[in-house]
């Protein structure tokens, strides 16, 4: 991407060019992209220098969730990487796949270093009289301050010839209003009828080759939910749809990995039986692992998703009661 | 009362400011509500209290009346179509002074950069056609049938159709157009290979 075009100088810019953010001769100008890896539509916002009141940075937790999501894998893949190099022989295959492990675990190193080289995560916002906008390529305090300077320069030179002026006195701003989560709802029922339905699929046709997109379109799916909803408790929540909230949350990914688990293992038993009659096409390979599981121990898996899938579906009714009536209050 | 602003992280509390008249600098406060802690950088916009509006006296015997509202006397001319206007017909674009209509053209002309508010990229689209269900099934092979005979002949047609539209108003080269016309063209090739050997296949079975 260019630093600078016509009359604009760049200021900051998002991961893949998606968002932006440039300094022109009166005003800044936010490029917003919307998409999904590269930007489909841009979209423009103008701040008029004399016309920002503020920029605010507010510190996120974003940054110790990715050191966890980047460190706790990176030690775990060290860890295999370690036990594979001192358990292999001239008979298994344990030395490369140590390798393998090597190699990611170096991978996540790396991005982690960069992470903590990029320094704490934030969220950024520019306001004017006619609302607050979050300038999303900000995502950094430094880089936000850095910005903010360069802004604040600007601002204060277009408003050196504003007064102190009376504010009008207000009454104090109400509680707000709780909003429900409808999108939420919408979105968890699309993302789990969606993997259904996939699952389905697959089971129909007990081809495995679909399941490798599959797997990972329903992970996604869930993360997207759990994302959705993670972020609307951490806005404002009255207490008690904020506890059944994180329960829900923790719930959900908990279902999700026993179902998987269940699946794996149901499929593990077709392939193993189709083996059973000769009809070996190499399909047992990959569920290998899952003969750990010994035939006693099924039943209490299914159980225990059973009983897992029970707990979310009870939860899950429980919040969307209690988020109609705290938005009905 | 002291200047507020929105909570930049939950968007909903107000967290007092520091005095913008005080100097250049930084203040902190706490959100009430997500009790997060939010750095201020507030300008003197913020505490000058609300913008006098402008008002427009009434046109006298003799005088230059506005084009629009020809009660009011005009005081200045637009700088985009010339006519005379008067304060309320008046809106200021950076250095500009423009008559509504003339702003209301502007915003809607796609043209004028200065003015766009929103572009769909048709070189992403394009890219997007020939990539994104490869993200979807996770395997190529799976989705080659789509790749070959939809997603390819769009990608292709949407090369073409907008290969001289903007790509968007940071000026960008033709890149990830040229990529979308590659990819598009090999997966029409594959497409084609894969029914030219289907319809040998079957030629060369019949014949035997």
């Amino acid at each position: 991407m260019k630093r600078r075009f016509a009359d604009y100088t760049r200021l900051a810019r998002g991961f893949f060019g998606c968002s932006s953010l440039w300094l022109g001769p009166d005003h800044a100008l936010y490029v917003g992209g919307k998409g999904f890896l590269w930007p489909l539509v841009e979209e423009y916002r103008r701040f008029d220098y004399a016309k920002i009141q503020a920029v605010a940075v507010a510190r996120t937790g974003t940054y110790l969730a990715l050191v966890a999501a980047f460190a706790l894998p990176a030690l775990a893949l060290l860890a295999l990487a370690l036990w594979s190099f001192s358990t292999a022989d001239a008979f298994n295959f344990r030395a490369p796949l140590g390798a393998l492990f090597a190699v990611e675990a170096a991978f996540l190193a790396v991005l982690l270093v960069v992470h903590l080289a990029l320094g704490p995560t934030c969220h950024c916002t520019i306001q004017t009289a006619a609302g607050s906008y979050r300038v999303r390529c900000l995502r950094r305090v430094r880089a936000a301050r850095r910005a903010a300077a360069a802004l604040s320069a600007k601002a204060r030179d277009a408003q050196a010839d504003l007064r102190p002026g009376e504010l009008p006195d207000a009454e104090p701003p109400p509680a707000p209003a709780f909003a429900p989560a409808a999108s939420l709802a919408r979105a968890a029922f699309i993302a789990s009828a969606a993997g259904g339905l996939l699952w389905l699929f697959d089971l129909i046709t007990l081809d495995l080759w679909p399941l490798y997109g599959w797997m990972l379109a329903i992970p996604i799916a869930w993360s997207c939910v759990l994302g959705a909803q993670v972020r609307h408790l951490r806005g404002y929540t009255p207490g008690n749809v904020q506890s059944l909230g994180w329960t829900l949350a923790a719930l959900g990914p908990a279902t999700g990995f026993f179902l998987v688990l269940c699946f794996m293992n149901y499929f593990y038993v077709l392939a193993d039986s189709a083996a059973r009659r000769g009809d070996t096409i190499g399909r047992l390979e990959w569920l290998e692992w899952q003969a750990v599981l010994e035939p006693g121990d099924h039943p209490i898996l299914y159980a225990l998703s059973a009983a897992f899938a029970l707990a979310w579906a009870a939860v899950s009714f429980a919040y969307q009661r209690a988020v109609t009536s705290a938005a009905a209050k | 009362m002291p200047a507020t602003i929105r909570c930049p992280k939950c968007q909903t509390g107000e967290v007092p400011a520091p005095d913008p008249f005080a100097g250049p600098g930084t203040g902190r406060g706490h959100c009430p509500l997500c009790r997060r802690e939010a750095e201020v950088f507030a300008f003197p916009a913020l505490a000058s209290g609300p913008e006098p509006a402008a008002k427009a006296r009434p046109a006298r015997e003799g005088e230059s009346a506005c084009f629009h509202c020809p009660e009011k006397a005009a005081e200045s001319a637009c700088d985009g179509c010339g006519a005379l206007i008067c304060p309320d017909c008046a809106s200021r674009w950076g250095a500009e002074s423009l008559c509504l209509s003339c702003l209301h053209r502007r915003r809607e002309d796609k043209g004028d950069p200065a003015f766009a508010r929103r572009y769909i990229l048709w070189d992403g689209v394009a890219l997007a056609c020939v990539t994104y269900p490869i993200f979807l099934t996770g395997v190529v092979a799976y989705c080659a049938w789509f790749l070959g005979f939809f997603g390819g002949p769009a990608a292709l047609y949407l090369a073409i159709r907008h290969w001289k539209a903007p790509r968007g108003l940071v000026p960008r080269g033709p890149g990830r157009m040229l990529v979308a016309a590659a990819l598009s063209v090999v997966w029409i090739a594959a497409a084609l290979g894969l029914v030219g050997f289907i319809v040998y296949a079957i030629w060369f079975q019949t014949r035997s």
